[in-house]
C-alpha cells in the first residue's frame, strides 16, 4: 500500500503540473478571451437570439395553465 | 454561422435561413429511425421497470406478495428493476438524446442511420436478455452490474456503433466552437464503455480477489451516475434551456469550469459507498473529499441555469420541455448537495445502510436524470416525426403524477430512512422493532411509485398516439396553454 | 473559442484515468493478492476456503440476491453498534473476504448483518425454518419466504424422513404430508454457517480490535 500511495502521489504531482501547463497553453491560445461568444453557437442564423424556438411562447399573454 | 454579439448589426440572409432550415430537416430526418427507436424502446423499459418497481416495493412491506415464484423473489425483482430503469430506460434514452443533440450541434446528419437503428435493436436485445437472466437466477449480484455475462456482448457491440457514430459526427462537424453540450455528451460516450468494460472485465469475466471487488464495483456504479447519466442530462439541459427561451447560457465560462471540475472530482467519489467498511481510511477519505468538492461544479451549474432562466420563469407555464428540464436541473442541484453532505462521515453514520440512500438514488436518477430526459423527449420527438404531441392533457397527466410522486417518494423514504438509521445506532433497539417502524414509510413509497408509474403510462400513451395518428402534421406545438399565434412564427420542425 | 476536440478528449480521459488509478488499479494491486494467515492459537490457515457445498450455497445467495437486504461487514464500535448487537467481535478487515469468491458486502440493512451469522446462529434447524418462512423464527420480518426451496411431499411408508422440517402448528402442512429441504436449501444453510468473517485471528485483527473499542 505504501508504494502504491507514493506512485499515486507522483502521478498527482505530474497531473497538477500538466494541468497548469494546459491552462497556460489555453490562455495563450486565446481560449479565455470572449467566452460568451460560444454561448451563441446553439442558434442557427434563422434563430435570432431573443426569440424562443417554441413559437407562440410570449410573455405578456395571460392565459396560464398547470 | 453564430449570432455573436458583435454580429447584431447584420441580419441573416434569406439563403442562410433556408440553408439552416434545410439542414435541420435533413438532420432530424436522418435521426428519425435510430433516435426514434432508442427513445421509443426506452419508454417501454420505463413502464416495465416501473411495474417491476411497484412489485418490489410492495414486497418490502408485504413479503408474501408474489412470494411463491423463485423468479419473482425480492432479491431478483429488485435488481431487475434497477437494471431495467438504468440500462433499459435511462441509458437507452440517453443514447438517443445524446446522438440527436450531437447531430444538431455538429450540424451534420447521422450518416449510417440504418446500422445505428440496428444497433438500437441490439441494445434492446441485450437488456431483454439481461433482465431475463437476472430473474432466472444468473444475476452477478454486483450492484449496477447484475446482467449476466451473456448480455454484455449485445451491449458492447451496440455501443461500439453508438460511439462510432458520435466520433463521426464530431469529426465531420461544422467549423466553429464546440459547445459545452457536445463536450458533455462526447465525454459520456467515451466514459461509459471505459467504465463498463473495466468493471465487467475485473468483476465478471475474470474476477479479481474478493476484497478488491467492492472498490471497483462502487467506482463503476457511482460513475455510471456521475460520468454517464449526469453529463448527458447536463448536456441536454445546457442545450434545451437556452434554446427554448431563446437566450444564451448566462456564463459560458462558468460552464467550462463546471465541466472540468466534474470530470476531475466525480470519478473519485466511489468509495463513499463503503464508508466504515474494511478499507484503508485514506482511500475512503479521498472519496469523501472528492464528494464534498462536487459543490464546485454543482454550484456553477446552478448559478448558470438560474441566471439564464431569470426573467423567463413564466415560460414554465407553457413549455412542457422547459418544465421537465428545469425541474430536473433544480433537482440536480439538490441531489448533488445532498450527496456531498451525505458523504461526510458524521452524517453517513446515520444514513448508511438505510432507505435514505434509496431515496437519494431516486432523487438523482429520477428527479434529475429522468425528468430532464422527459423534457428532451417532448422536444425531440415532434422534430423527428414532424408531428405534434396529440394531447396536452396527457402531458399534464405525465408531469403532475411524476413530479408529485417523486417528491412524495423522496420525503417519505428519506424521513423513514433517517429514523431507521437513528434506531440502528441505538444498540439496544431490537432489530425487528426497527423493521416494524419502517413499514408505514415503505407503504407510502409504494403509493409514490404508483403515482410515478401513472405518469409513465401517460407518456407511453402519448408517444404511441403521436406515432399512430398522422393527422397532427404541421400543427402548432403542444403547449400547456393556448397562445395567440404571433406573426412570423416558425413551424415546429425548425 | 474552443474548436479542437482532441484537447478536450485528452483532458477528460486523463481525469478519468487518474481516478481509475486510485479506485481500480490501487485496489487490484493492494487488495487483490491476500494470502491466508496462520491462526496463532490453532495453527490453521485462516480465513478458511469454502467447501464445495458452501460455494454452491454462496452461488445461491448471489442468485437470490440476499445481499440487497443483508450486509456482510462489521463496523468499528466507535462508528456503529454492530459489535454491541453481537454482529461480530471486531470490525471486518479486507483479508477476511479473501476466500469469498464474490464479495457480498451489501449496502442495505433491511435485514441484519450476516458477516458472522455462522457464529451467532449455528443451528441448522433455525436457518431452515427461517428460510422456509421467516415469520416462524422472526415475526414481523419482511424477508420473503423461500418455500420454493423446500419440497412438500407425501409421507413415505416408513414414516417421516430424517431431515423433515418440524414446522410449528400455525405453519404445518396437512396430515400425511411433510416438508423436506432441497439440496439448494441445505447448501444455503451450509454457506450461512460458514460466515464467520471476523472471528479469525489475522495479523491485522489486533489493530482492528483497537479500532473497535468504544471511545
Amino acid at each position: 500500500m505504501l508504494t502504491a500511495s507514493i506512485v499515486l502521489l507522483l502521478i498527482m504531482l505530474c497531473l497538477s503540473v500538466g494541468t497548469l501547463i494546459a491552462f497556460a497553453w489555453a490562455a495563450s491560445e486565446g481560449q479565455f478571451r470572449n467566452p460568451d461568444e460560444a454561448a451563441y453557437s446553439i442558434f442557427d442564423p434563422d434563430e435570432p437570439v431573443g426569440i424562443p424556438t417554441d413559437p407562440n411562447l410570449r410573455s405578456g399573454d395571460d392565459e396560464r395553465s398547470i | 454561422m453564430t449570432n455573436a454579439p458583435s454580429d447584431s448589426a447584420s441580419r441573416p440572409t434569406k439563403s442562410d435561413t433556408e440553408e439552416s432550415l434545410r439542414r435541420r430537416l435533413e438532420i432530424d430526418r436522418a435521426a428519425r429511425w435510430p433516435v426514434g427507436i432508442f427513445i421509443g424502446s426506452s419508454l417501454v423499459w420505463l413502464v416495465l421497470g416501473s411495474l417491476i418497481a411497484i412489485a418490489a416495493s410492495i414486497k418490502l412491506h408485504d413479503p408474501e406478495f408474489l412470494a411463491d415464484h423463485p423468479w419473482l423473489t425480492f432479491g431478483r425483482v429488485r435488481p431487475a428493476h434497477l437494471n431495467a430503469v438504468a440500462y433499459g430506460w435511462l441509458s437507452t434514452c440517453g443514447i438517443g438524446i445524446g446522438l440527436w443533440i450531437l447531430s444538431r450541434l455538429c450540424r451534420v446528419p447521422i450518416e449510417d442511420h440504418r446500422s445505428l437503428a440496428l444497433a438500437a435493436v441490439l441494445w434492446n436485445m441485450g437488456n431483454a436478455v439481461g433482465i431475463w437472466g437476472i430473474l432466472r437466477g444468473d444475476s452477478t449480484a454486483i450492484e449496477w452490474l447484475e446482467y449476466p455475462v451473456y448480455a454484455a456482448p449485445f451491449l458492447l457491440v451496440s455501443f461500439a456503433f453508438v460511439l462510432f457514430t458520435a466520433i463521426n459526427l464530431i469529426r465531420k462537424r461544422a467549423p466553429g466552437h464546440i459547445y459545452i453540450s457536445q463536450w458533455y455528451i462526447m465525454a459520456a460516450f467515451f466514459w461509459f464503455p471505459a467504465l463498463y468494460f473495466t468493471a465487467h472485465g475485473l468483476l465478471v469475466l475474470a474476477p479479481v480477489q474478493a476484497p478488491a471487488q467492492p472498490p471497483i464495483n462502487w467506482w463503476y456504479a457511482h460513475n455510471a451516475l456521475g460520468l454517464w447519466f449526469t453529463p448527458i442530462g447536463l448536456g441536454a439541459a445546457y442545450y434545451l434551456i437556452p434554446k427554448i427561451i431563446g437566450k444564451p447560457i448566462h456564463s459560458y465560462y462558468l460552464s467550462i469550469i463546471g465541466f472540468w471540475t466534474l470530470a476531475f472530482f466525480y470519478a473519485w467519489n466511489g468509495m463513499h459507498h463503503l464508508i466504515g467498511g474494511p478499507y484503508p481510511a485514506w482511500l475512503i477519505t479521498a472519496s469523501v473529499v472528492a464528494s464534498v468538492m462536487m459543490f464546485i461544479p454543482v454550484i456553477t451549474v446552478a448559478i448558470n441555469h438560474h441566471f439564464t432562466m431569470v426573467g423567463h420563469f413564466r415560460d414554465l407555464l407553457y413549455s412542457p420541455t422547459l418544465r421537465f428540464v428545469v425541474f430536473g436541473a433544480m433537482a440536480y442541484t439538490v441531489v448533488s448537495l445532498q450527496g456531498s453532505l451525505t458523504a461526510i462521515r458524521e452524517i453517513n453514520h446515520v444514513t448508511h445502510f438505510t432507505h435514505y440512500t434509496v431515496a437519494h438514488a431516486h432523487l438523482g436518477a429520477y428527479a434529475f436524470a429522468s425528468m430532464v430526459f422527459f423534457g428532451a423527449i417532448y422536444y425531440i420527438m415532434p422534430r423527428l416525426l414532424e408531428r405534434e404531441w396529440p394531447s396536452r392533457w396527457l402531458i399534464r397527466l405525465h408531469f403532475w403524477p411524476s413530479a408529485i410522486g417523486i417528491a412524495l417518494y423522496f420525503v417519505v423514504l428519506s424521513w423513514g430512512g433517517i429514523l431507521q438509521g437513528l434506531e440502528l445506532n441505538r444498540g439496544t433497539t431490537p432489530f425487528l422493532d426497527i423493521v416494524a417502524r419502517t413499514i408505514p414509510y415503505l407503504e407510502w413509497r409504494s403509493v409514490a411509485g404508483t403515482l410515478m408509474t401513472i405518469g409513465h403510462l401517460a407518456l407511453l400513451a402519448s408517444f404511441i398516439w403521436m406515432l399512430v395518428d398522422r393527422r397532427q402534421s404541421g400543427a402548432q406545438p403542444t403547449l400547456f396553454a393556448e397562445r395567440k399565434p404571433s406573426t412570423g412564427a416558425a413551424s415546429v420542425s425548425s | 473559442m474552443i474548436d479542437r476536440f482532441r484537447y478536450i478528449f485528452i483532458g477528460f480521459m486523463v481525469t478519468f484515468l487518474w481516478a481509475w488509478c486510485g479506485l481500480v488499479l490501487l485496489p487490484v494491486w493492494g487488495l487483490g493478492n491476500f494470502q491466508q494467515a496462520s491462526d496463532p492459537d490453532t495453527g490453521e490457515l485462516v480465513p478458511p476456503e469454502l467447501t464445495a457445498l458452501e460455494q454452491r450455497g454462496r452461488d445461491l445467495y448471489v442468485s437470490y440476491g440476499c445481499m440487497y437486504c443483508h450486509s456482510q461487514q462489521v463496523h468499528p464500535a466507535r462508528a456503529r453498534t454492530d459489535i454491541e448487537r453481537g454482529w461480530g467481535s471486531r470490525r471486518t478487515v479486507a483479508r477476511d473476504y479473501m476466500n469469498q469468491g464474490i464479495a457480498q458486502l451489501g449496502t442495505m440493512r433491511t435485514g441484519p448483518d450476516l458477516a458472522n451469522i455462522g457464529v451467532r446462529n449455528p443451528s441448522d434447524t433455525w436457518h431452515l425454518l427461517h428460510l422456509y418462512n421467516p415469520q416462524i423464527t422472526s415475526e414481523g420480518s419482511t424477508m420473503p419466504p423461500f418455500r420454493f426451496l423446500f419440497e412438500k411431499r407425501p409421507v413415505g411408508g416408513e414414516g417421516p424422513s430424517p431431515d423433515v422440517l418440524n414446522l410449528p402448528e400455525e405453519y404445518a402442512v396437512e396430515e400425511g404430508y411433510e416438508v423436506v429441504p432441497s439440496d439448494d436449501a441445505l447448501a444455503i444453510v451450509a454457506y450461512l454457517k460458514s460466515l464467520k468473517l471476523s472471528s479469525y485471528e489475522v495479523p491485522e485483527a489486533e489493530a482492528a480490535r483497537i479500532d473497535s473499542k468504544m471511545p
